[in-house]
């Protein structure tokens, strides 16, 4: 097996039902790992991949919702949901909730196959916005107090003197910071920093920050 | 009186000839010849002057006979339209005054009018003395039993009372007493004549006012019963024509009420606004009473209103009289029904839920259980068969899949097995039932199940059926589940006009047996193997374990429960129960 189609886990308490699951995806080129509790599931050692995970509603202790508000919270996993009886109020819950799909037992391979397809796809997208957010986050962490204040401004789309004029330096000053702001964090253009900021909603400018600057216009 | 008159005449004359003859007869001393002829002219004298006494006399007389006949005609007017003013109750001071006026035209200085009460006693109902009393005040009473001999119907003349008897339209109303005053005296026959005229008068005025005092008395008496009923009632003449009705009635007929729409004068039924099917029933009900088929009936019936439906009950009753009739109560029932629909549709429920209950633990368990070694064994399957796509498959994976794969499917004969279990026969109450019994406790369960979805249900229960072993709740469960398929089914079949269904039980072969037919649609032949299987159902909410499970019990008991199409359409279901004692 050279390329996966993907990491998909399974987390069914009957083991049987798992591992029969398993087996089908993993004859569709899937890497599969199985749990046969959401307790069990929490404690896997991370790995930093897009995956989807396959979820049986009816679980003793921990119930398949409660477990998918779990994996919402801080992951890029996408969730199947699969179930012995569809009864509508969970399935809506579970849709809502972020599921990408709502399987029912026996589940067919072709719905399989093509839920997890889904989901995969799904978790790639979010895996990347993901790591585009940490490193950017990482990147924005080198920054000096000042050099913050300065790519705050300059996502606003001030030009250097405004800049200069708000934060009460020379305009020469503000060119310096600009130049560290744009290397520093990687990015080529100040459109690009501003898409960025936005996505990650960081480099907000703070009005609490010290404006040793003259008189400033208050709106309104 | 012209007798009379010749008789003092002739008596006059005889007198005034012997006086004559007497005269000539004696002797005389200036010439005989000259006496006689003055003889003859005295008499001649005396007797014209007789005539003129006795013109004068019988010119008074006829005048004073005249005036009596004038006061008695007067009087007997009089007397007419007092009586015929007179209502009760009764004032009797003019008529009294009229009475007293007319007694001297009939040669009375009393008069009295008795009543025959309806005791047979009689009562006087008036005494007078006529004004002023021609002969004095009455001297003595000559006697109560001249009264009575009147009141046998003939009249009683004697010197001084006259008792005539009060009598109209062959009843014997009462006595009519005249006294006049003098117990020597007799009565002219005019008065007679004149006495029996106001005799038959009064009799006739006695009756009228009997008559009425007796339709009031009756009508109130009517109107208070009538009142004092619950109810809308409206009386009924032998043709179906409303005579009278009640307050209620009357108010009911500004109401929707499609019943009470009839006033007096109108026929019933034709005033009845009902679907035809009820308002023929209703129809029926009444023709069966008003033609004396039957003393009295019932009829109940719902009607459709912008509120909802409501309910009638009407009760006909016949009229115990020679002229037919009937009384017909109107009750609005609704409230009453209502609360009896409610009491058994919360009975039926707590039954069906019971039962359904129990099923869907066992149906939601058995799901869930069958579910996940299917869904092992599917997929295992297909995972096998793509692993058997790949050009060199795993042949040790293979076997594993396989081994999994009969493994999940004994997982799923325990779970049958279990089920199975569920239905253990230690867990059964065994007893020793009437089967009849238990099959009558559940009809008359849906009784009113039955009634309100239409469907009548005909039972022919065979006496002394041979006593069965068996567990009482659990057997009531299966005669429940068919009956209620049975009344299911034939409310469902649109087809049929007068959906039913008949319970038969029996004895035969050592076994009892109970047979429940329905008008329903039948089973349609492809599916008659089918209908014992678990979730095979043809109602929309239908668990489809309502026949497993019965044949289930009734197999736990050592019988059959068998269905079959009817040759004469609907399905039959049968119960076969070995008989307590037979060994099995």
């Amino acid at each position: 097996m050279t390329a996966s189609a993907g990491l998909v886990y399974i987390v069914d308490d009957d083991e049987a039902v798992g591992r029969a699951m398993g087996r089908v995806l993993v004859a569709s080129g899937f890497e599969v790992r199985v749990f046969t509790s959401a307790a069990a599931f929490l404690r896997r050692t991370g790995e930093d991949r897009p995956a989807c995970v396959v979820l049986d509603q009816r679980m003793p202790k921990v119930s398949g919702l409660e477990l998918q508000r779990a994996i919402n919270a801080d992951s890029a996993l996408a969730v199947v949901f699969m179930t012995g009886h569809a009864d509508v109020p969970t399935s809506v819950e579970a849709m809502k909730a972020g599921a990408v799909d709502f399987l029912t037992k026996p589940v067919d391979e072709e719905q399989l196959l093509g839920a997890v397809t889904r989901a995969l796809e799904r978790s790639a997208a979010a895996h990347a916005a993901g790591r585009e957010r940490a490193e950017f986050l990482e990147r924005l962490a080198s920054l000096t107090p000042r050099e913050r204040q300065v790519g705050a401004l300059m996502v606003q789309g001030l030009l250097n003197k405004q800049i200069a004029w708000e934060l009460g330096t020379a305009e020469k000053t503000v060119k310096v910071h600009r130049a560290r702001v744009m290397d520093k964090l990687a990015v080529g253009s100040v459109a690009e920093l501003a898409r960025l900021a936005e996505r990650t909603h960081t480099l907000r400018f703070e009005p609490s920050d010290p404006r040793p600057g003259g008189p400033r216009e208050m709106p309104g | 009186m012209a007798r009379d008159d010749l008789a003092l005449l002739a008596l006059m004359s005889i007198v005034a000839v012997g006086l004559s003859w007497e005269l000539a007869e004696a002797p005389q001393p200036s010439g005989g010849s000259g006496r006689a002829l003055a003889l003859s002219l005295l008499a001649v004298q005396l007797l014209a002057l007789g005539v003129l006494l006795v013109g004068r006399i019988r010119r008074r007389r006829d005048q004073a006979l005249l005036a009596e006949l004038l006061q008695y005609e007067r009087g007997l007017s009089e007397v007419l339209k007092r009586w015929a003013a007179l209502s009760p109750p009764e004032k009797t001071d003019g008529l009294s005054q009229s009475l007293r006026e007319i007694a001297p035209s009939v040669g009375a200085a009393r008069l009295m009018v008795c009543e025959r009460t309806a005791s047979g006693e009689l009562s006087v109902w008036c005494d007078l003395q006529a004004s002023p009393p021609p002969g004095g005040p009455p001297r003595s009473w000559p006697g109560a039993d001249v009264n009575i001999r009147a009141l046998e119907g003939r009249l009683v003349q004697l010197p001084g009372v006259l008792a005539l008897p009060l009598r109209a339209s062959n009843r014997m109303l009462g006595v009519l007493t005249l006294f006049n005053g003098d117990e020597r005296r007799t009565w002219t026959d005019e008065h007679v004549r004149r006495a029996v005229a106001l005799a038959d008068v009064l009799a006739h005025a006695l009756l009228h006012l009997q008559d009425r005092r007796g339709v009031r008395e009756t009508a109130d008496f009517t109107r208070a019963v009538l009142a004092s009923v619950s109810g809308d009632v409206a009386v009924l003449d032998d043709k179906g024509v409303v005579v009278t009705v009640n307050t209620s009635w009357i108010e009911a007929m500004s109401s929707s009420n499609p019943t009470t729409r009839a006033g007096a004068g109108m026929v019933l039924v034709e005033e009845v606004k009902l679907p035809p099917e009820s308002r023929t029933r209703l129809a029926k009900a009444v023709q069966s009473v008003l033609d004396g088929s039957r003393p009295q009936t019932a009829v109940d019936y719902s009607w459709e209103e912008p509120g909802g439906q409501r309910w009638s009950e009407v009760r006909i009753q016949r009229l115990n009289r020679q002229e037919g009739g009937a009384v017909f109560t109107h009750l609005d029932v609704t409230a009453r029904k209502r609360l009896e629909a409610e009491v058994q549709r919360h009975f039926h429920e707590l039954a069906h839920v019971n039962m359904m209950s129990g099923m869907g633990e066992l149906a939601a368990a058995v799901a869930h259980e069958l579910n996940q070694p299917l869904t092992a064994v599917l997929s295992n399957a297909q995972a096998a068969r793509r692993m058997m796509m790949t050009p060199a498959p795993a042949l040790g994976e293979v076997r594993e899949i396989l081994d999994d794969i009969i493994e999940q499917d004994k997982r799923a004969g325990d779970v049958i097995q279990r089920i199975r279990r569920v239905l253990r026969k230690d867990q059964f109450d065994w007893t020793v039932l009437d089967f009849n019994g238990l099959i009558l406790d559940v009809i008359r369960l849906l009784g009113n199940q039955a009634a309100l979805g239409g469907v009548s249900v005909a039972s022919t229960l065979t006496p002394d059926l041979p006593p069965v072993r068996g567990d009482r709740v659990q057997l009531q469960q299966v005669v429940l589940n068919l009956l209620l398929n049975a009344i299911q089914a034939s409310i469902a079949n649109e087809s049929i006009r007068k959906p039913a269904v008949s319970v038969v039980t029996g004895a035969f072969d050592s076994a009892a047996y109970f047979l429940v037919r329905d008008s329903g649609a039948g089973i349609p032949p492809e599916n008659l193997d089918r209908i014992f299987d678990p979730f095979y159902t043809t109602k929309p909410d239908g668990f489809g374990m309502g026949l497993s499970i019965s044949r289930s019990i009734v197999e736990l008991h050592q019988g059959q429960l068998t269905a079959a199409n009817h040759t004469m359409g609907g399905a039959e279901f049968s119960v076969r129960l070995p008989a307590e004692g037979r060994p099995s």
